[in-house]
């Protein structure tokens, strides 16, 4: 994994600090939590009354780690529902959807002082999400699938709908976007191989841009693209055989 | 079929997710007015993305959240 480390952590390794009299708040505080503006007020506090100690005297690095601390679950903690969604649709299964997700917070906890404040928080935890996926609870192989989806027509559906030769109509689309239940689409997109169904969640679950999705999987854009485009035609394919079942469109199976 | 409903159907995902640029965007909207299929075809795979988005949301199981916390206090 790719560590970034902040300019101003270069320059001044861990645990320098400025001499008091030109003593001025970390970053890390700039993002308060209740409990961290305390502690931060006693500090100024004990630094404006003791100026003169010399500024290895004060133990504000323990200070800047605890405040860290405190950021993280309350940085972390809203993302938990999204993370575990794309657990699920990865693992196929709760127990190791748990799993997965825990695992994903330990490490980002113990890296957390490596993550630049300020950048893409959601984009770092995914990261860490698909790595320790694909290096732990991949069951199948330890490559990734090179599978081959075989051609597949742009907008699948779309022209599906209309090979039924009456013409699409609203009403038609309508019900067959409404009746194709959770567990259909679900189910669709965990059929779909791995190489395709990561970029497909992360554009289409996460809303995350190509070159996010690129950074994440460590992967060109071009691939992205094309991963992503091919997943979705996959997947519209999928669809369209739930609907056949399900009954919400008439007609025969089309043969490419 | 035509080359534009063509290049409006081959870039249907790019467009969606403003990830062409300016100029093949313009193409496409110009295109989208005059031609009632492409249109169609650009609302119906707009409405499918937000379909599939809307279906894949998953509740966190209960107490999860406070598992996940007792982890990280045991990690401190």
């Amino acid at each position: 994994m790719k560590v970034s480390i902040g300019w101003d952590r270069l320059f001044r390794p861990r645990g320098f600090r400025l001499p008091p009299s030109v003593f001025s708040l970390p970053s890390c505080f700039s993002r308060l939590t209740p409990h961290a503006s305390r502690l931060t007020s006693h500090v100024s506090r004990l630094t404006s009354r003791r100026l003169r100690l010399p500024s290895s005297a004060l133990p504000l690095y323990r200070l800047s780690d605890m405040a860290d601390q405190a950021n993280f679950e309350s940085d972390t903690m809203p993302l938990a529902q999204q993370l575990y969604a794309a657990a699920m649709r990865l693992t196929r299964n709760p127990a190791d959807a748990e799993d997965l997700v825990q695992e994903t917070y330990l490490k980002a906890y113990r890296a957390y002082h490596t993550f630049q404040e300020g950048t893409n928080l959601k984009a770092w935890l995914y990261r860490i999400l698909t790595n320790t996926f694909i290096n732990n609870y991949r069951r199948d192989s330890r490559r990734p699938q090179e599978v081959d989806l075989g051609e597949l027509q742009d907008l699948y559906l779309f022209r599906r709908l209309n090979d039924g030769g009456s013409g699409t109509t609203r009403s038609a689309e309508d019900q067959l976007l409404e009746g194709l239940v959770e567990d259909d689409v679900k189910r669709a997109v965990e059929e779909l191989p791995e190489n395709f169904r990561l970029p497909v969640l992360l554009a289409d679950l996460e809303g995350f841009s190509y070159k996010e999705i690129a950074e994440i999987l460590g992967i060109p854009i071009g691939t992205v693209m094309s991963r992503l485009h091919r997943g979705r035609k996959a997947l519209e394919r999928a669809l369209w055989d739930f609907a056949r079942q399900r009954g919400l469109v008439g007609g025969k199976t089309p043969d490419e | 079929m035509s080359r534009p409903c063509d290049h409006c159907f081959h870039n249907v995902y790019g467009y969606l997710d403003r990830e062409i640029n300016r100029y093949q965007a313009w193409r496409i909207r110009r295109h989208l007015t005059r031609c009632g299929g492409c249109q169609s075809a650009y609302v119906f795979e707009e409405k499918l993305l937000l379909m599939v988005k809307s279906r894949l949301g998953e509740d966190l199981p209960p107490e999860f959240l406070d598992r996940l916390r007792r982890a990280l206090s045991d990690e401190k």
